[in-house]
């Protein structure tokens, strides 16, 4: 049976700007898209995927509706947020059950042959800070930048754009600029642009949200693969999300 | 030795942290020893410059913050396996600051906490390992009582049950027996494995070279045995065919380790069958129970090469 869907998963809440931007344009592309709704999703969405190793085949339930993996061809990941098994269980039982359920999912995602759109690292679902430390330096240390990150999380919300700052959404090869600041700081940045795409696909990151600062406009601040939209624009909002929307249909 | 130390983390009762700490002693190497037991006692002190990445100073017990760090070990213990109360905040507090040391770190590492992470996916693992070339056994994982019961059924009635994340868990063979119980899979997905009967093979990788192991067991986890009666399970060396300890050596140094633990299951054909990887193996009990020789080739790759610039120093 052929399975040319090209669906494109949607996994967050509806209230995360940069899902319901994706979900609108890949609406009007006419591609099928099929949300599941975080932080719980990885609890409440129904699946069995077996393997022999070399793919995978299996399906999950959403409303009733059964979903061949071979339809699934982009995932777009947004920041899941919090999510804490049934409570009335014991502590030990609920860290068991977040592992396991956490460990399942981040192996059928990243096992299927689909393009994902947001922060898919194993270290980034169990929210490991040194995987975000690494991963600035490694970003800074590419781009020739002073990593002032320091101790702010990658995830989680962004501050917003401000006069002195840069901010630059990564959105696979593309990148858009948003702040007063950011188009000079692009003129900048353009030299280090194969350092970039080698860090990209290095780490394996298709989406960002880098914030750059400092009187000279060396600093990397910023870190962010959720790739929160907070604090920019309307019409930047609506870019970014068509051209994420235009990546995962690729 | 003269010009720097090996940086030792773990728990000062862990077999293996013990013997790489004596064969160090042994060969009159200087080391410093990071005891988890006693978290509260240590600190990681960071000095970051710009883009580089900066040095770190780890201080408490032997270290003393200023010796340059020539190769580290690194065993994390965990909270779980704690015979006393402790300060789990001062331990997570350690092993974050011991992990970005790591990372850091130019000179060998055993093993690097980044180069681990395929072990928090059983299932992600399954697909690596099969992707890389190994043979492993047909897995399921499901939240779907029905779906699991099916492929129980597919399998003879007979499957193997573990858990799917880095959670410390014992394999279980389950039957038909178990079919009630698989309907509290909607509370948590489980990871299912074909049974495959056969002696296990774990091959332990140290850089270049592997030493394997064969263990024959009646219980389908040998480890359940041992610890009903020690001498329940036979422990030889055995012999690994050219291509496949060729591939067990790739594969390793492809996720970034120095040395890795393989599970394998040996059919009754012949076949090895990777069950999983661990990157932080246990490997002193195979060492004595096989009689033969790892901790010293561990330490043989923490003394070679020297790092060119050192920014660690404990």
């Amino acid at each position: 049976m052929s399975r040319t869907v090209h669906m494109v998963l949607l996994i967050g809440g509806w209230d995360d700007p940069l899902l319901r931007g994706v979900s609108t344009c890949l609406a009007k592309m006419k591609r099928p898209t099929t949300r599941l709704s975080g932080p719980g999703f990885s609890a409440s969405t129904p699946f069995a995927v077996t393997t022999d190793g070399r793919r995978l085949r299996g399906f999950v339930r959403v409303k009733h509706r059964v979903i061949d993996l071979r339809e699934i061809s982009g995932i777009l990941l947004t920041s899941m947020g919090p999510w804490r098994p049934r409570p009335d269980v014991s502590v030990g039982d609920q860290a068991f059950v977040f592992h396991e359920t956490l460990a399942v999912w981040w192996g059928i995602l990243s096992g299927l042959p689909a393009r994902v759109l947001g922060p898919h690292h194993v270290s980034s679902w169990f929210h490991d800070p040194n995987y975000f430390r690494a991963l600035a330096t490694g970003l800074a240390r590419a781009l020739q930048l002073r990593d002032a990150t320091a101790e702010s999380a990658a995830m989680g919300t962004a501050a917003p754009a401000g006069s002195r700052e840069a901010v630059v959404f990564v959105v696979g090869d593309r990148l858009i600029p948003v702040g007063p600041g950011a188009t000079r700081f692009l003129s900048r940045l353009t030299p280090r642009r194969p350092a970039l795409r080698r860090w990209q696909s290095t780490q394996r990151v298709s989406f960002a949200r880098l914030e750059f600062g400092g009187d000279d406009g060396g600093e990397l601040r910023r870190l962010d693969l959720s790739g929160s939209l907070h604090g920019v624009s309307a019409s930047v909002r609506a870019e970014v999300a068509e051209e994420a929307a235009r990546w995962l249909a690729a | 030795m003269a010009g720097g130390v090996v940086l030792v983390v773990g728990s000062g009762r862990d077999g293996v942290i013990r013997a790489i700490r004596s064969e160090l002693l042994r060969r009159k190497i200087e080391t410093g020893f990071v005891d988890e037991d006693d978290a509260g006692a240590y600190a990681v002190v960071v000095r970051r410059s710009h883009a580089r990445t900066g040095s770190f100073n780890v201080r408490g017990g032997d270290c003393v913050g200023h010796r340059p760090v020539i190769g580290m070990f690194l065993r994390h213990t965990h909270p779980s396996i704690r015979g006393a109360p402790m300060d789990v905040d001062a331990l997570a507090r350690l092993q974050l600051g011991v992990d970005e040391v790591a990372d850091a770190a130019k000179c060998p590492v055993v093993n690097r906490p980044r180069a681990a992470v395929s072990n928090y996916s059983k299932f992600g693992q399954v697909v690596l390992l099969a992707r890389a070339g190994f043979s492993v056994p047909r897995t399921l994982v499901t939240s779907i009582p029905e779906e699991a019961r099916a492929f129980l059924e597919r399998h003879g009635g007979r499957a193997i049950l573990k858990g799917a994340s880095n959670v410390p868990t014992l394999a279980s063979l389950i039957d038909r027996r178990w079919v009630s119980r698989l309907r509290l899979v909607r509370n948590c997905p489980v990871l299912l494995q074909e049974y495959i009967p056969g002696d296990d093979v774990r091959v332990h990788v140290i850089g270049d070279t592997t030493v394997a192991t064969r263990l024959v067991s009646r219980d389908e986890d040998y480890r359940r045995a041992l610890r009903r009666d020690p001498t329940a399970v036979r422990v030889e060396p055995t012999t690994l065919s050219a291509s496949l300890r060729s591939l067990a050596v790739r594969v390793t140094r492809r996720l970034g380790l120095m040395v890795a633990g393989l599970d394998f299951k040996r059919t009754r054909e012949g076949r090895l069958v990777c069950l999983e990887l661990n990157p932080y193996p246990q490997f002193t009990f195979y060492e004595r129970a096989g009689g033969q020789v790892i901790t010293r080739k561990v330490v043989d790759l923490l003394l070679a090469p020297r790092p060119r610039r050192s920014v660690v120093f404990a």
